[in-house]
C-alpha cells in the first residue's frame, strides 16, 4: 500500500446539510480511521487524503456532459480525482426505489472504465428503513456492471438511524456499528491490494502496453526492411483503440 | 491551405419565429450558398449525406454537379460520404464521373455516419460498421488505381474483370479524407493509405481533437508517407459573426439555446469557451482560428458550419461573406506565413497530376479498352504491362 491513500466521496444529497452527506462524512471518517489503523500495524505510516464531493454543485456539468459528451473542465476535475483514487464512497439518496438521478447522471454522462476495479463503498440515505433493500436491488447491480470492487457491507441510514445511539437503542445493528463494519472490510481490501490495478493510471499503462506490443510486433516486420522504430506515444488510453491496418488487411 | 464551408442540410426551424424552411428552399439555398462561396474566395463547398429527416441531402453526387456546373474553381466535397452503405463500386464511378465534369473539382470525405438505422436501409449489417468501411475502401481505392479488378470480400458481390468507368481524370483518383471525430480506427485508415485526415471537431474540445490528430499524425509517419507534420489534416469550425460582437452574441442566442445536439445543455458562453464555435466580432473569429494550429500542428483545410440551428437563409449569405471576405483574407495569409516549407499545400486535383506525372511520366488518356477480350479489352493478366 502507498503512504498516501486517496479517497474520493462523492455524496449525490440535494439538500445543504443533507441527511446524505452525514452518512458521507461518516463513512469518510471511519474509513480513514481504518486504514489508518492497518497502516498503524504494519511498520508504514498511512496518510489518508479524503476530497469530498457534493455532485450538487456539479449539476449542471453533469447535464452538459450528458448533452454535449463531454466533460467540462470543472467536472474533468472531478473525473481524474476519481481516476487517481485509490478507493471511492459513493452515498446517494434512495429516490423512487433507486438512486437519484442525479447520482446515476454522473455515472452516464462519464467514461466507464475508470470504475473497473475501483474499490467502491457504497452509501444510501432514506426517510424510513422501508427503504433499506434499494440499495442492494437498485444501486449495486450498476457497480457490477461498472465492474468495481463493492465492499461486501453497504451501508444504509434511514433517518431515525441518525437519532438513534451507538449502543442499539434503535436496532440491533445500529449506524455506527454498520459503517465501522464497511470501513474495516474497505481497508482490508486496500491493504490485499484490491484496486491496486484500478482503472485510471493502470488501465492506461495496460493499453500502453497493448501499443507497445503491437508496435513491437511492426518493429519486427519493419526490422526486415530497415525501417526505424516509431517513437512511443504520449496519448491518452482511448486513442490506443485500434488494430494496426497492415493487420486488419492481412498485409502485416 | 483551404478554407471553406459545410452543410448537414438539416431542415430546423428557426426559434425565433417558428419558420420552417421546405426542402425546396432549403436544397435551392445551398445552391445559393455554394455559389456565394466562390464569388467571396473560399476554396471548398461540401455537403452531408442523410437518408432520413430532417435532412434533404440524400443524393451528394446529384447536388454537387448542379453545383460545379454553375461554378469555376471552387472544390465540390462531401461531409460525409458514407462508405458503408455506399456501394463503392458507385462511389467510384460517380466520383470519377464528377471529376470530368467539374474538370477535377473533387474530393471526398468518407465517414460511417452517425444513424445507426440507415445500415438496414441500404442492407448492411449496422454490427459491421467499421468492417464494412475498411473493406469497402479498400475496393473502392482499387477500383480508381486498377483498371481491371479481380476482387472478392465479405460485404458485396464478387467482381471479375470489372473495369469501373469512366477511368479517374488525367489518371489520379480523387483525393480521399477520412472523417471520424471519437474513432481511433478511422485515424489509423487515413494515416495506412497517407489519405487526409478530417476532424470535425465542431462539438468537442480542442484536447480531444488534438489528441486524434496526433494519432493520424503518428502512424502516417509510422506507414512512411512523410514526417508527422506533412500528414493531411482539416479540421471543423462553427462561427457567427456581426461587426460588433456583442450584436452577433445577441442575435445567435436564440439560435445557439434551441440548436439540434447542444441545445438546452451548457451555455453559449461556456460552449464557445470549449470547442472551437466562436460568436463574435470577424476579429474575435480570426484570433480564435490562428490558434488552431497551435494544438494540431500547420494543417491544410479549414471548414465552417454556417447554416445549422435554423438560420434564415439571408443571415446565412451574410455570414458567408464575412467568412470569405473579412475573416478568410487575413486567416490565409498569417497561416500560410506560419507553415513551414515542408508541409504540404492542401491537396488540388492539379498538384495530384503533377507529383503523378513526376513520378511515373505523363499521362495517355487515349481510349484503350475496345480489343474486344472480355468487356473491357484489357486482362488482369495485362494489366502490369499497360500505362496508367
Amino acid at each position: 500500500m502507498t503512504d498516501t491513500v486517496r479517497l474520493v466521496a462523492l455524496s449525490a444529497g440535494l439538500s445543504t446539510p443533507s441527511s446524505t452527506r452525514m452518512l458521507t462524512d461518516q463513512l469518510s471518517r471511519a474509513a480513514a480511521t481504518a486504514i489508518g489503523r492497518d497502516g498503524a500495524e504494519g511498520d508504514a505510516r498511512i496518510e489518508v487524503d479524503v476530497t469530498t464531493v457534493e455532485l450538487r454543485e456539479y449539476a449542471h456539468d453533469i447535464t452538459d456532459a450528458l448533452l454535449t459528451r463531454f466533460p467540462n473542465e470543472r467536472l474533468s476535475m472531478v473525473i481524474e480525482a476519481v481516476r487517481a483514487a485509490d478507493a471511492v464512497i459513493a452515498v446517494t439518496p434512495v429516490f423512487n426505489v433507486g438512486p437519484s438521478g442525479l447520482f446515476k447522471m454522473l455515472f452516464d454522462a462519464i467514461d466507464i472504465e475508470i470504475w473497473k476495479n475501483k474499490p467502491v463503498l457504497l452509501g444510501a440515505t432514506a426517510g424510513t428503513a422501508r427503504h433499506s433493500l434499494a440499495i442492494d436491488y437498485a444501486i449495486r447491480p450498476m457497480f457490477g456492471y461498472l465492474k468495481a470492487e463493492v465492499v461486501p457491507t453497504v451501508v444504509f441510514a434511514a433517518s431515525a438511524d441518525f437519532g438513534a445511539d451507538t449502543d442499539g437503542q434503535a436496532d440491533e445493528q445500529p449506524l455506527a456499528v454498520r459503517v465501522r463494519r464497511a470501513a474495516r472490510e474497505l481497508a482490508t481490501m486496500l491493504s490485499a491490494g484490491i484496486g491496486a490495478s484500478a482503472g485510471g493510471a493502470e488501465a492506461a499503462a495496460g493499453a500502453a502496453q497493448d501499443a507497445a506490443a503491437r508496435d513491437a510486433a511492426g518493429t519486427a516486420a519493419e526490422a526486415a526492411d530497415g525501417a526505424p522504430a516509431e517513437p512511443t506515444s504520449t496519448l491518452d488510453a482511448e486513442f490506443a483503440d485500434f488494430v494496426p491496418m497492415d493487420r486488419l488487411l492481412g498485409r502485416g | 491551405m483551404q478554407f471553406g464551408i459545410f452543410t448537414i442540410a438539416d431542415i430546423t426551424p428557426d426559434p425565433t419565429t417558428g419558420k420552417v424552411p421546405t426542402e425546396n428552399e432549403r436544397l435551392k439555398g445551398m445552391v445559393e450558398q455554394a455559389k456565394l462561396a466562390e464569388q467571396v474566395g473560399l476554396d471548398v463547398f461540401a455537403i452531408g449525406e442523410h437518408h432520413n429527416p430532417p435532412f434533404v441531402t440524400s443524393s451528394p453526387t446529384t447536388t454537387l454537379a448542379y453545383i460545379g456546373a454553375q461554378t469555376t474553381d471552387l472544390i465540390l466535397s462531401t461531409a460525409t460520404t458514407l462508405i458503408t452503405t455506399n456501394d463503392p463500386v458507385k462511389i467510384a464511378e460517380d466520383y470519377a464521373m464528377l471529376q470530368h465534369l467539374t474538370g477535377g473539382r473533387i474530393d471526398l470525405v468518407m465517414g460511417r455516419g452517425n444513424t445507426g438505422p440507415v445500415y438496414p436501409w441500404f442492407g448492411q449489417d449496422i454490427r459491421k460498421g467499421v468492417e464494412i468501411a475498411i473493406e469497402n475502401y479498400d475496393l473502392l481505392r482499387r477500383l480508381w488505381t486498377e483498371d481491371v479488378v479481380d476482387w472478392e470480400g465479405s460485404f458485396r458481390t464478387p467482381l471479375q474483370q470489372f473495369t469501373s468507368t469512366p477511368r479517374p481524370l488525367d489518371g489520379v483518383a480523387p483525393f480521399v479524407w477520412h472523417g471520424s471525430i471519437r474513432s481511433p480506427q478511422i485515424a489509423e485508415q487515413a494515416a495506412y493509405y497517407g489519405d487526409g485526415f478530417l476532424h470535425n471537431n465542431i462539438f468537442w474540445p480542442m484536447s480531444h481533437t488534438a489528441q486524434m490528430v496526433q494519432l493520424y499524425r503518428e502512424r502516417f509517419e509510422h506507414y512512411g508517407h512523410g514526417t508527422a507534420r506533412q500528414a493531411y489534416v482539416g479540421l471543423g469550425g462553427q462561427a457567427f459573426m456581426r461587426k460588433n460582437s456583442q450584436d452577433a452574441i445577441t442575435e445567435f442566442r436564440p439560435y445557439f439555446d434551441n440548436a439540434p445536439v447542444y441545445g438546452g445543455g451548457p451555455s453559449m458562453e461556456d460552449f464557445t469557451a470549449q470547442t472551437p464555435l466562436t460568436v463574435g466580432s470577424p476579429e474575435q473569429v480570426i484570433e480564435r482560428y490562428l490558434t488552431m494550429a497551435d494544438n494540431v500542428g500547420d494543417y491544410q483545410r479549414q471548414m465552417f458550419l454556417m447554416d445549422h440551428a435554423g438560420l434564415p437563409q439571408k443571415t446565412v449569405l451574410e455570414q458567408i461573406e464575412l467568412l470569405g471576405t473579412e475573416v478568410v483574407p487575413v486567416l490565409r495569409r498569417e497561416l500560410e506565413a506560419r507553415k513551414p516549407a515542408d508541409v504540404p499545400e492542401a491537396p488540388t486535383h492539379a498538384a495530384r497530376v503533377a507529383a503523378a506525372e513526376a513520378e511515373r511520366g505523363s499521362f495517355d488518356d487515349a481510349y484503350k479498352f475496345e480489343t474486344g477480350d472480355n468487356w473491357t479489352g484489357l486482362r488482369a493478366e495485362d494489366a502490369g504491362t499497360t500505362r496508367r
